[in-house]
């Protein structure tokens, strides 16, 4: 279990937005749930779930070889039925994404993998995929230029930023944006919204999930360091992260 | 206890160090202009006097020259033949490089046998070459390995037991004869009396991988136990 | 020499460009490329544009077609985007896994901005609320893509679905039966959509890049401004941007959206 730090000091820039509303939903994690992939993850983040798998660097085909850097590719499925085209958009989100992360030209040749299982969507999948796909990544230990943490944030039926909502809170949304930030000076790596909004309101949110981000890089310390700390281990390979750590270390580094 | 590190920590200790000598940076770790980042992520090692590197869980073998790896022969193809080292690209293997081969004395090597060979070429723009012999045409310890068990294991886990003070190998031997090479690509092949006893020192070996220095003596004991009881 | 040069080192030889505040074409940073728009073009659509910018070519037509709403959206219509890039699109077929995912892509975005960010109401596409609908195929060519292939296609769906005329039906609840009158209804659009791209290369940022340009530059990005309102803002990984450069391209996006509606409207009141 996560418990979001009390406040976060950042620069509203002037902005309406409430500090208390800076909550994530429950971030959880399981790694390695799957044996043969070279990294995976099991990532909640409130009732949202994903498995994500990465392989690599492994065989690449001829046609997708390129002899500078490595070749990306994510293939995304839905809990039910085959992929739909809103879910090839979220395909090539995740791969671009992913691949700016990546640190490609060190493997050039080769493939790397990246497997999206949904397997419950209330609300915010995309920034859950992401997520839980720079988790296994990170498992997987390819090289990364950074981290990335993902965001997801609505302007509800009132006109109100939200961040991070469940389905319930999303129900006649306005606009949702899901924002991915990278871990050095947490910049967007990606952007992508639906719906129509003002700038007003794209700089209020784009703020908080700057602010919200931070949770979820925390989380990624913490749940690497236990995954490495092997005295905390079981003998079972399996780093179950579910159960609540007494100690919470000072996880932020001056970066 | 060492620091974790994430992909995109900037390394301070090494940069400062780095003003007063040269500092070698490991597997792990990338300079950008002035400054040191990791862009793996693992726990940062340092080694008296200049050495730093992460100890990564790397899942996938990335093939590295003058390492020791077991490979499994997929096919002959005139003059060399390719080994699967379970690397992104298949290795290729001359069948010169094996201990008093000439053009008309060919080794005895067929698709599906299990080598351990040494990578004399890893380089990410070229294919992997294998060799099983050393400097000085001599076999040594390298070439086809007949009978045994082969099992796969983490990467961190063949590097733990390569490392010169682990005790694992030292302590599996008290309890029972065996033979075992130990491949960097995560394959470890095994040799013993009976099934029973390949399959307690696979285990044994397997459940070393979370454990400590002192721990391991215990492991090893308990398997001990458990066969000749 | 500059060919070669241009061959072996493309990063260099258009770092050399920007260097010199030019680009590969001659223009400035934030200068756009020239637009051509050509409404009611095609005889048989209901609505038709063929749409340039620079030397990407566009070719959208609208059908239209009678069919019974969802059961859970009785007052809604339907809006079908079809986008058909074919191979000879691509001239440079230097990176053609690339663009095998850019129709998809680009069907997504469309609905997305029709519908979603309201430019639209499908509730207009009504005939008679459970019974009949308007269900518009939007089926978009692309003749050439040098760039920009997102602005020209929002650019010609809209100009197509603002010359788009639906003749007026009327429904009997009673009988079932339809009849198609003779009089034609123009379709209302609440906003008209206009999609701005940009990219960045070494922290400049270049407006309505080209395909050369695009296929360079660190990162790419598209945004959909009215007024104040954004509809769409999308950016697919590349390099990381500050909010800085975001604000001084919405900026610019404000300026481009004016200038292609005075354009539009101008056309409009010359026919």
């Amino acid at each position: 279990m996560v418990t979001p730090p009390d406040s976060i000091t950042m620069d509203t820039q002037g902005s309406n937005v409430v500090l208390q509303d800076l909550k994530l939903r429950q971030i959880n994690c399981e790694l390695n749930p799957l044996t043969r992939s070279d990294g995976s993850a099991l990532f909640t983040q409130g009732g949202t779930c994903v498995l994500t798998s990465m392989l690599g660097p492994v065989e690449v085909k001829s046609q997708n070889l390129n002899i500078e850097k490595a070749h990306v590719e994510c293939i995304y499925r839905p809990k039910a039925g085959i992929p739909t085209i809103e879910d090839k958009l979220t395909e090539t989100v995740i791969r671009d994404t992913c691949e700016s992360a990546l640190l490609t030209m060190l493997h050039p040749r080769t493939a790397i993998f990246i497997q999206i299982q949904e397997l419950d969507d209330r609300c915010g999948i995309e920034a859950c995929a992401i997520n839980g796909a720079c988790l296994a990544l990170l498992i997987g230990g390819v090289p990364m230029k950074f981290t990335i943490a993902a965001v997801h944030c609505i302007v509800d039926k009132d006109d109100k930023v939200v961040l991070d909502p469940d389905h319930c809170e999303a129900i006649g949304k306005r606009a949702s944006f899901v924002f991915v930030f990278d871990s050095l000076d947490k910049n967007l790596v990606t952007v992508h919204t639906s719906g129509r909004f003002r700038m007003g309101q794209f700089n209020d949110a784009e703020c908080m999930s700057r602010a919200a981000s931070q949770i979820i890089f925390n989380f990624y310390r913490r749940i690497i360091s236990n995954f490495h700390n092997k005295s905390l281990l079981t003998a079972d390979s399996k780093a179950r992260n579910t159960e609540v750590e007494s100690v919470v270390k000072s996880e932020q580094m001056d970066i | 206890m060492t620091e974790i590190v994430l992909p995109g920590d900037r390394i301070c200790a090494a940069e400062e160090l780095a003003r007063s000598k040269k500092v070698i940076l490991g597997p792990g770790l990338r300079r950008e202009n002035e400054q040191v980042i990791a862009c793996k992520p693992g726990r940062l090692h340092h080694k008296e006097p200049n050495t730093y590197w992460v100890d990564n869980h790397q899942q996938r073998y990335v093939p590295v020259k003058g390492e020791a790896v077991i490979g499994v022969v997929t096919a002959k193809a005139g003059d060399i033949y390719r080994v699967d080292i379970g690397a992104h690209d298949q290795a290729s293997l001359s069948y010169l490089a094996f201990e008093s081969a000439t053009k008309k004395n060919r080794p005895d090597v067929n698709p599906g046998d299990i080598l351990y060979g040494r990578l004399i070429v890893a380089s990410r723009d070229l294919e992997p070459e294998l060799v099983c012999v050393n400097s000085s045409g001599k076999k040594g310890k390298l070439g086809v390995l007949m009978d045994g068990f082969v099992m796969n294991c983490s990467l961190n886990l063949a590097r733990l037991i390569l490392r010169e003070n682990c005790p694992l190998l030292r302590e599996l031997t008290k309890e029972m004869p065996f033979e075992i090479a130990v491949g960097l690509n995560g394959r470890i092949w095994i040799k013993a009396k009976s099934q029973r006893e390949t399959i307690a020192l696979g285990n044994a070996i397997l459940a070393a991988e979370n454990a400590s220095y002192e721990e391991m003596p215990k492991i090893c004991e308990n398997i001990g136990n458990i066969l000749f009881s | 020499m500059a060919e070669q040069h241009k061959l072996i080192y493309p990063i260099k030889h258009f770092r050399d460009f920007l260097e010199n505040e030019i680009r590969l074409d001659g223009r400035t940073f934030d200068k756009y490329r020239p637009i051509g728009v050509n409404i009611a073009s095609c005889q048989h659509s209901l609505g038709s544009s063929a749409t340039k910018i620079g030397n990407s070519n566009i070719l959208c037509g609208i059908r239209a077609e009678l069919s019974k709403p969802r059961a859970s959206k009785p007052l809604a219509g339907y809006i079908v985007p079809n986008v058909d890039m074919s191979f000879t699109a691509f001239s440079k077929a230097s990176s053609s896994c690339n663009n095998q995912n850019v129709s998809e892509i680009l069907e997504c975005f469309i609905y997305r901005i029709l519908y979603e960010s309201h430019c639209l109401k499908l509730e207009d596409l009504c005939i008679h609320p459970g019974k009949l609908v308007w269900c518009l195929y939007i089926d978009i060519i692309g003749l050439e893509v040098d760039g920009g292939v997102f602005d020209a296609s929002v650019l010609a769906c809209a100009s197509a679905l603002s010359t788009l005329n639906l003749p007026i039906v009327t429904y009997d609840e009673k009988s079932g039966k339809i009849e198609i009158g003779d009089e034609m209804k123009k379709l209302h659009l609440n906003i008209f959509p206009v999609v701005s791209t940009y990219s960045i290369f070494d922290n400049v940022v270049l407006v309505d890049p080209t395909y050369r340009e695009e296929s360079i530059s660190s990162t790419v990005f598209h945004l959909g401004v009215h007024e104040d309102t954004i509809g769409l803002f999308h950016k697919s990984g590349g390099v990381p941007i500050s909010v800085k450069e975001i604000q001084q391209s919405v900026k610019n996006a404000v300026h481009r959206e004016k200038e292609i509606t005075s354009l539009l409207n101008s056309l409009k009141t010359n026919q």
